[in-house]
Parts: structure tokens; C-alpha cells; sequence
């Protein structure tokens, strides 16, 4: 059970891989973060967070030839993927954080 | 694709570095450079690129986790399941050494000692030596100076200008060459006079030093011609001190000037003040040890054009002179070129400049130079301290190694690998010159503080020292090589043994001696070093108790000297002989009566002025010119009741006849067309000549009633004209009038300085630049300084003094160098000895737990107490006495290098090394005392059942 968990961090960049729909790139994921959670995301962090989570399975990403963008001089380009046990996972958490929600948001709200 | 801008390459290589080995790192090194593409049409170059540099340490960061240092460890002890990380490691390391207080206690304190020391060490040699010089292209910067046959390469003489002059245009390899000398200026403000402390400067000295006016100019080339220009330049200083900070350029100034024409050697005129320098104008200091001159602390500037007075003679040496160097020139092609004017003018003017050598030293050197030496010998002193700290942490690491062996081998056991239990002790080495480094930084401080308290005054940007950036760089840079020197061997050891080897023997307890020889080699050398320091100390100590102790030819105790402002001429009153030896009796008179006062005197240099002799010229009128061509002594003027007051003792003869007043020496030859006064000739003045002189011109005769001349001159001129012709003859104009000097006292010899010998000196009777007060007391002087003060100055409102000091009091300022070299290295020294007994302690007591087992077989077999303290002393005492040999190599080794900084004691003086062995011999014992007694009280029964 424990493994199933992810971190708050981990959570938002699986969610903000999804909110880009079309197989983003890194900085994408990075725009999406900043604008929707409007918090500083650095990239060093980012990076990290996608490698562990490619580490347990929760996406994937295939190269894409850099051909058509000249500026990244001949560097790849990697689209990430959520895979289904990414899925899994973010449903395994939105499920417990909703069930530890049931009933407290009015306390919550009213601080 | 190159249209597009590119992020830095080196930040873009260490990105790679950092990612190297991840298979999507490419990938991030394109998404850099799109997003660096995108930003670039947004930010200025230089912002992007700083963004960039910026992200790749924070991706960097993020994928390093830790500092680059540790990371082999990390990578390499990484295990799955088990976060083996470096700040697991650090955590590991801090708990061990929590474990052990006094253990790394001691190791932090000594590691931070010995770093402490050097930081503090290395932000004075920062300043002193490794600062530029203020000027613009300092490293073509040199001093040039002649050197006459018999000086040493280094005493540089000031030179004249008729050799300055053809220099200048003779040479082919400077870009500039420039003068500077000293003016004698008063201030003339309602009819009171005021000393200004000014120079005469050449107009391009200023470029020379990059410095642009802050208002007005400075000086024009044509204001170095002889000529009246009456301008000048003030410091800022002065301007806002003494001028009240108001437009001035363009007002005049009344100064009162010594121009040494006879008549009328003091002229009085208006200045026009044409610029002001910039602020904190950082003028060059005292260019060698001998003091060849310095402009810091100048006021005003004066052209060099006005400093010609008097006769141009090449035997009259007052100007210091710098250069700047052509491109490519070298210092050595330099003095090769001078050298060449300088034999024609040997050639042209053999009299006075026979056997002219010219030298040429940069003056990046100067300071180096003049502290190299002593700074050299503190700085082996302190990194001396440094290593043996290092050893001696080195050894508590390796003997708790060793200790530590049976854990390391069950870690080993299960699981940890070599490079795993490597990590594991160098990151402990590493928090431990982490902390020492930290607490240094503390101790830096506190010791550059102590330094600067400690240091002679007058070292050159004294003011300057404190611990900055470069220090805290070379703070770190120690810290990581003690890591490694400390660190490493150790770890090493550790990390070599084999796991079941050590369990092996571990279990079996026994022959652990036999591993431990690297840490008794360690425990020698630390004696060794240790040896090294003291027996330094004990020399240093020596010295400066020999020089505070030197005889200096006064009587010292119940002796004042009174420093006083120059009377000379220059004042309003009291001008001419007359006036000045009555002057002197109001004085005399005023302080006489004072209560406990015995006696009074006036001289114009007196006793330990510290200053170094280099005496004018004489003339003998029984030798030959060759003879006399390097004839020189010191002139010193004094009162009457001088040899009195200040104890000075008569080896032969009497004091002068003391209504006998000597005229003033500023008096320059007499013009062609005025015939000279030899009314004198026939009664020859009487002075007192000190036994140095005596030794030195008359050493298998009698010296009383001999006769010689102040000034070079021809001897068979004199001969010609005192003897045979007597002054019937006209006087060759070139020479001085040949008032001849008789010997009618011999003195013991005044000192000048504390080191070196005593030049030749002779002494008239004259007062005219008296500056000296000596007053003899029958009550203790220190209390009398106050009284002396108002009544000196209640005589004559334009009598400054300056100050009032006992001859004890003068000694001990004079020998203030050599008593910080003694404290600064009996400081080290015992420093050093303390760490080594400490160590030696540690790594006896180690060996002695070890032995427990051992000990107890011994004393059931029937060995004694007695046997027992005997073996562990002596376990002591073979390690001191392999140090204490080592040591003395090492000594006889260094003496070559400390000789110059001694006084009145030889390098291998027998009874300091007696001393010092002795030292640390008992040290020694005494640090295995206590190990022995634990031995003594060990209880077999109990070891037995133990092991």
C-alpha cells in the first residue's frame, strides 16, 4: 500500500502533465504548474520529480527529433506520458484525500 | 541555426557534467536552450546568460543532492533500500564524534589552532608583501640608486643630482625616471611658524602613480628646471585639515624655505597653491630597510625645480630616485645601461665617485625586502604548527582507528564495502576540518587583532591587515588540504584492512603495536617539529633579551629624553649662534631648577635615534687622497654637560673647552670671488671623538691632539697650506674652509641602533639644531615627564614638544621587531609543544588500553611495578628521543636561514639546545607519567578475565 502513495509535488506534476492533454515537453509541464498552481517551480526540481517518476512507472516519454526546432541544436525532445499506473496512483490519492475531505471542509472554510 | 543565440559554453559543459550518465540529460540541455533562445529576446545578453548559469546550479543542485566533494561516496555506497546518502554520512559522522567529546574536542581545537595561526599569519604577509605599490605599472616600477665601493648592495644612498641628471639623459631603458627629496618648510602664519611636512617631487612622479589632480593641476615638466616657480601641490588631507576645505587653487601661501644659500639660507615668499590631490592619495612607503626615503605622510608637494641650492656637487647625495621601465627592459639590462654612464662619471670625477656602482631593484621587492626575513621565518613557524596539529589529529584519527577496527570489521561483516567504511571516515575527517574550519575563522580574527597590536609601528599598511575575502579563501583552501592530509591516511588504514583479518585479531587482542609504527612515526615528527620551534624561540628570546640589554654607552636609568620641534634658524626668535646658545642657558637654567633634576644637555642626534649611521666626509691630514677617499664619521653636535648628563665615559682625555662654540655647519664653500676666512686655522677647534672613530683612523696611535677636517678635501692642499704656506695661499674654492678639528677626548661608543656596530663619531660644541633634551633625575624619571613638558614650553611659546620618554622606555620601542618575533614565536612554540605532548599522551594511553591484557600476563609472571613504568616510559622516551634527533638535523639544517635575525647569539647556540632538548625530553616523560601509572595499577586478575 505504501508505494502507492505520491508526494504533494509528485501529484501536481502527474496532474499538470494530464491539464496539457497532448504528450507535453518538460517546460510545458513547468508553464501549466506555474499558472494553474501559481507557485515557483524550479527546474531542477521538475526534472528530478519526472525521472523518479518515470523511476516507478507512473509515465513514460518517448524522443522526438529535434529537427524542426532549430534553437535546441540538435538536443532531443522528450514528450512524457502518464502510463495507467500513473492513473492508478492518482486516483489512489485523490480517493484518500477525499475521504480525509468528507466532513471537515466547512471547518476548514471557516478559519 | 547559429542565428540563434547560445548559452554559455562552460555552463552548458558542467550542466552535462552534472548530467552525465542520465539517459534524458540531452534532453534537458535542449529545453535550456529553447527556453535560454526565448528569454535571450527578452533580457540583455548578459541577464540570460546569468539566468543560465543560474539554472545549471539549481538543476545541478537538485540532481547532486550534496556538494560535489562527496559525491564519489554517495554514488558508490548507494545501496537499494537503504539511504546511504552523504547526508546520512555527515549525520553518521556527527553522532560518532558526539560520542567522543573530548576526543573531538581536542581534535577541533588543534586543527583550529594551527588554521587559525596561518589565516592569521596569512592576511599580515597578504598585506605587507603580496599588495601592489600605488603605481600604475607598478611591476616596471624600480628604485635606482648609487652605491659607494665599501656599502653593502643593499644600503642605498640617496643620490646627486649631477648623477641623476646624466642618468636621466643618458639612459636608454626607462620610460621615466623620477626624483623626489626633502624640503624643510615653515608655514608663516601672523609671524608664528609652523612645520609643514613637504618634498620636492619631479612633475612626472604623479603619472607615474596614475594620480589625477582633484582640482586644479599638478607640477609641469619645465617646474623640474632650475628656476623660481613658486607653486605647489597640497594633499587633500592637509587642504581639508589645515585650509578649511575652500577653493584655494589659485591663493597663496607664505612658506618659509631652506634654501642653504649662504646669508641667507631661510627665504620667506608666497606660494601658489595650483592643485589639490585626490583623496587617500596612497603615496609609496619607505622603499627598503635602510629607510630610503618615503612620501607618505608629505603635505605639501613642491617642484623639483626649486630643490636646487646650493653647489652642484656629485659628493652632495640627497635625492631618492624611481623609474619606470621600457616594455621589455629588464631590471638587470637596466643596471647594465647605468652602469655604463656611471663609469664615466667615476672617470670624470674620480675624487668623489671612484669605483660608482649604480643599482637597480624593482620596487615590488622593497617590502619583501625589508620583511621578508622575519615574515618568512613566522610564516615556516606557523605552518610548522599547522603540521604538527595535522599529525597530531592525524594520530588521534589513526589510534581510534585502530580502536575502532573491531566495529569497522563487523560493518564490514555485514555488508559495507571498503569504499563504503572510506566514505564513512573521510566524511568524519571532513566534519571535523569543517568545525576546525569555522572556529579558525573565530581565531583568525582574534589573531590578526593581536598581530596588528603586537606589530612594530611604521610596517608598511599596518592598517590594512584585517581577514577578508582573500584570507577566508585561503582559510578554506587549508582547511581542504588538513582534510586531506588528516582525513585521508587514516581513512586509508581503515578502509584497507580486511574484514576477517581484523575480526580475527580483534578477537585475539594482541600485537597491536605492530600496526601502530605510522602513528609513532607520527608522535616523532611531532617532536621533531616541536624541537624546531622551540630551540627558534629560545634563539629569538635570546635575542631580543640581548638587545634590551645591549650597552648602549649612556647611563640608562634616571635618564629622560626630551624630544623638541627643530629649533635651527628656521624660528623667528633665536636665530643665529648667538641667540641660540642663549636659548639654551634660559632652557638649561629653566629645567635645572626643576626638583629632582641633576643635569641638562642638548644635542642634535644623541643616543638611540634608531636611525643607521652613514657619517660624512673627513679628511686626515696625514694621509694620502686614497687613503681618505672613503673616510667618513658621524658629526654630532652637543651642549655643554652632554657626556655628563647622559654617562657617556671618557676612555682618554677631556671634554672640550665648553666656552668653545663650534659655528654652524650649514655653511656652504665660500664663492671663488670671496676669499675664505682661515682666522680659525691657527686654533683648530677641540672635539671628543667616540672610540669607534679612534679605533677605526688612529688604531696603533695615540689619538689625542690629532688632527683631521670636516668635508672632502685635498689632503696635500691642507698640508700645504697649514704647514708650509699657512693661508698665504689661495684656497682652492671647491673645498670647504679648512678648519682643522683636535682630538681632545676619547668616549665609549653611543649607540644609534640596538643591532650592528657603532659607526665613527665626533662631537662638537653647538646647539644650533638642537632637537634633544637630555635631563639627569635623582628621583624616577617616568613621573617627570609633565613637569619637563610645561617648563620646556614655558620658555618659548615656538618650543613644541613632541615627547618625553625614559632611555628605557626608547630601548624598548627600538627593539619592538625583534620582541615580536620573540612573542610571536615562543607563542607558536609553545602552542606546538602543548599539541605534541597532548598527542603523545593520547597515543601512549592508547597503547597502554591495548596492552592491558599484555600487562596483566607480565605482573603474573612476576614483573614488578618498577618493570612495568619502565616499559611504557620508556616506550615514551624512544619516541622522544627519535623526534629529539630528528629535530636536531632539522636545527642545524634552518640555521643558515635564521642567522640574519639574531643578535648576540650564534644559530647553534649549545645552551639553547641543551634547553630545548631538556624541554622536551621531560615534557615527554612527564606526558608518559601518566599512562605509566595506569599501567601500575593494572589488575592482572581483572585483564586476564578482560582479554
Amino acid at each position: 500500500m505504501r508505494g502507492r502513495y505520491i508526494g504533494e509535488f509528485e501529484q501536481m506534476v502527474l496532474l499538470g502533465l494530464l491539464q496539457c492533454r497532448d504528450q507535453p515537453y518538460a517546460p510545458e509541464i513547468r508553464k501549466v504548474l506555474e499558472e494553474r498552481a501559481s507557485r515557483p517551480v524550479s527546474r531542477g526540481a521538475l526534472y528530478r520529480t519526472l525521472d523518479r517518476l518515470a523511476g516507478k512507472g507512473y509515465l513514460e516519454w518517448e524522443f522526438e527529433d529535434p529537427t524542426p526546432v532549430p534553437e535546441r541544436g540538435g538536443h532531443p525532445m522528450r514528450r512524457f506520458r502518464i502510463t495507467e499506473a500513473g492513473r492508478d496512483a492518482l486516483r489512489a490519492s485523490r480517493t484518500a484525500l477525499l475521504s480525509l475531505w468528507d466532513g471537515v471542509e466547512s471547518e476548514v472554510e471557516r478559519a | 541555426m547559429s542565428s540563434h543565440p547560445l548559452p554559455p559554453a562552460t555552463a552548458e559543459r558542467i550542466l552535462a557534467w552534472f548530467l552525465r550518465g542520465n539517459p534524458a540529460g540531452r534532453c534537458v540541455l535542449g529545453d535550456l536552450r529553447q527556453e535560454f533562445v526565448a528569454l535571450s529576446g527578452a533580457r540583455t545578453p548578459a541577464r540570460a546568460r546569468r539566468w543560465y548559469w543560474s539554472q545549471v546550479f539549481g538543476i545541478g543542485l537538485r540532481y547532486m543532492g550534496l556538494p560535489i566533494v562527496i559525491r564519489p561516496y554517495v554514488t558508490a555506497h548507494r545501496r537499494p533500500g537503504i539511504a546511504y546518502g552523504a547526508a546520512e554520512n555527515v549525520r553518521l559522522a556527527v553522532r560518532t564524534l558526539r560520542r567522543r567529546p573530548v576526543f573531538t574536542g581536542a581534535a577541533v581545537l588543534t586543527l583550529a589552532l594551527g588554521i587559525g595561526a596561518n589565516s592569521a599569519m596569512f592576511s599580515v604577509v597578504k598585506e605587507v608583501i603580496l599588495s601592489p605599490l600605488p603605481f600604475a605599472a607598478a611591476d616596471r616600477v624600480v628604485q635606482v640608486w648609487d652605491r659607494a665601493p665599501d656599502a653593502s648592495p643593499a644600503s642605498a644612498r640617496p643620490m646627486s643630482y649631477m648623477n641623476f641628471a646624466d642618468y636621466r639623459s643618458g639612459n636608454e631603458v626607462f620610460s621615466r625616471m623620477v626624483a623626489f627629496t626633502g624640503a624643510a618648510v615653515y608655514r608663516v602664519e601672523d609671524e608664528v611658524l609652523e612645520s609643514v611636512r613637504s618634498r620636492y617631487i619631479s612633475a612626472e612622479f604623479f603619472e607615474m602613480m596614475g594620480v589625477r589632480p582633484f582640482d586644479g593641476r599638478l607640477f609641469r615638466p619645465d617646474e623640474d628646471l632650475q628656476g623660481v616657480v613658486n607653486v605647489i601641490v597640497v594633499t587633500y588631507e592637509y587642504w581639508q585639515r589645515e585650509l578649511g576645505g575652500e577653493d584655494v587653487v589659485g591663493q597663496v601661501l607664505p612658506l618659509q624655505r631652506f634654501v642653504g644659500v649662504r646669508g641667507a639660507p631661510w627665504v620667506q615668499s608666497g606660494y601658489e597653491i595650483i592643485g589639490i590631490l585626490p583623496p587617500g592619495v596612497d603615496l609609496p612607503p619607505g622603499l627598503s630597510s635602510t629607510g630610503y626615503g618615503s612620501l607618505a605622510g608629505t603635505d605639501i608637494f613642491l617642484p623639483f625645480g626649486l630643490s636646487f641650492g646650493g653647489p652642484a656637487i656629485r659628493g652632495i647625495y640627497r635625492l631618492r630616485v624611481l623609474a619606470e621601465l621600457r616594455d621589455g627592459v629588464t631590471p638587470e639590462q637596466a643596471r647594465a645601461n647605468l652602469q655604463g654612464i656611471a663609469a664615466g662619471i667615476a672617470e670624470e670625477d674620480p675624487e668623489s665617485q671612484a669605483g660608482l656602482t649604480v643599482e637597480v631593484a624593482p620596487v615590488v621587492e622593497q617590502p619583501r625586502r625589508a620583511y621578508g626575513a622575519a615574515l618568512g621565518f613566522l610564516w615556516a613557524a606557523t605552518a610548522l604548527v599547522l603540521f604538527v596539529a595535522c599529525a597530531s589529529v592525524s594520530s588521534l584519527l589513526l589510534g581510534w582507528g585502530v580502536v575502532r577496527e573491531h566495529e569497522l570489521a563487523v560493518r564490514g561483516a555485514l555488508g559495507a564495502g571498503t569504499r563504503r567504511i572510506f566514505g564513512q571516515l573521510a566524511t568524519e575527517a571532513l566534519v571535523l576540518a569543517g568545525f576546525a574550519g569555522v572556529l579558525s575563522l573565530g581565531l583568525a580574527y582574534w589573531g590578526t587583532a593581536l598581530i596588528k597590536a603586537l606589530a612594530p609601528p611604521g610596517m608598511h599598511r599596518l592598517d590594512e591587515i584585517g581577514v577578508d575575502a582573500g584570507v577566508l579563501g585561503f582559510t578554506l583552501v587549508v582547511s581542504l588540504v588538513t582534510v586531506l592530509l588528516v582525513g585521508l591516511w587514516p581513512a586509508l588504514r581503515g578502509a584497507r584492512r580486511r574484514s576477517s583479518e581484523a575480526l580475527k585479531e580483534a578477537g585475539a587482542r594482541g600485537g597491536t603495536m605492530a600496526r601502530t609504527r605510522s602513528l609513532r612515526v607520527l608522535i616523532s615528527a611531532e617532536v621533531a617539529l616541536s624541537l624546531v620551534l622551540l630551540t627558534g624561540a629560545g634563539l629569538m628570546l635570546q635575542t631580543f633579551w640581548n638587545l634590551t640589554g645591549v650597552e648602549t654607552g649612556v647611563a640608562r636609568d634616571a635618564l629622560l629624553r626630551v624630544d623638541i620641534q627643530r629649533l635651527g634658524p628656521a624660528l623667528s626668535k633665536h636665530r643665529g649662534d648667538e641667540a641660540l646658545i642663549a636659548l639654551f642657558q634660559l632652557l638649561r637654567d629653566r629645567v635645572e631648577a626643576v626638583p629632582g633634576v641633576t643635569s641638562f644637555a642638548m644635542a642634535d642626534i644623541g643616543p638611540l635615534t634608531g636611525r643607521e649611521t652613514t657619517g660624512g666626509d673627513i679628511t686626515l691630514t696625514d694621509r694620502s687622497s686614497a687613503d681618505n677617499a672613503h673616510a667618513m664619521a658621524d658629526w654630532n653636535f652637543v651642549s655643554p654637560g652632554f657626556f655628563k648628563t647622559l654617562g657617556v665615559r671618557f676612555l682618554a682625555g677631556r671634554t672640550f673647552d665648553e666656552d668653545q662654540w663650534v659655528a654652524t655647519r650649514s655653511a656652504p664653500p665660500p664663492a671663488a670671488s670671496d676669499p675664505p676666512d682661515y682666522s680659525a686655522v691657527a686654533n683648530p677647534l677641540e672635539v671628543v671623538i667616540s672610540d669607534a672613530m679612534a679605533r677605526k683612523f688612529w688604531p696603533d696611535q695615540n689619538p689625542l691632539d690629532q688632527i683631521f677636517h670636516w668635508g672632502r678635501q685635498d689632503p696635500d692642499i691642507l698640508r700645504e697650506t697649514l704647514g708650509v704656506v699657512r693661508w698665504a695661499r689661495e684656497w682652492d674654492p671647491r673645498y670647504p674652509p679648512p678648519s682643522p678639528l683636535k682630538v681632545v677626548g676619547v668616549v665609549t661608543d653611543v649607540r644609534d641602533r640596538l643591532e650592528g656596530e657603532s659607526g665613527p663619531t665626533y662631537y662638537t660644541l653647538n646647539v644650533s639644531w638642537g632637537t634633544r633634551l637630555f635631563v639627569r633625575t635623582s628621583v624616577e624619571p617616568a613621573g617627570m615627564a609633565e613637569v619637563l613638558r610645561r617648563e620646556v614650553e614655558a620658555v618659548d611659546s615656538e618650543i613644541t614638544v613632541l615627547r618625553v620618554r625614559t632611555i628605557d622606555e626608547i630601548v624598548s620601542e627600538l627593539s619592538a621587531d625583534s620582541r615580536f618575533r620573540a612573542l610571536m614565536v615562543v607563542s607558536y612554540a609553545v602552542m606546538a609543544t602543548l599539541i605534541t605532548c597532548l598527542g603523545l599522551f593520547g597515543v601512549l594511553t592508547f597503547a597502554m588500553a591495548q596492552r592491558t591484557r599484555e600487562i596483566g600476563v607480565r605482573v603474573t609472571l612476576g614483573a614488578t611495578r618498577r618493570d612495568i613504568a619502565r616499559l611504557v616510559l620508556g616506550q615514551g622516551a624512544r619516541l622522544a628521543g627519535v623526534g629529539i634527533g630528528v629535530g636536531l638535523l632539522l636545527v642545524v639544517w634552518m640555521t643558515r636561514y635564521v642567522s640574519s635575525l639574531l643578535y648576540g647569539v650564534v644559530a647553534l647556540d649549545p645552551l639553547t639546545l641543551a634547553a630545548v632538548t631538556a624541554l622536551i625530553f621531560g615534557l615527554a616523560l612527564f606526558a608518559a607519567y601518566l599512562p605509566a601509572r595506569m599501567a601500575m595499577r593494572v589488575d592482572p586478575i581483572e585483564a586476564l578475565r578482560k582479554g
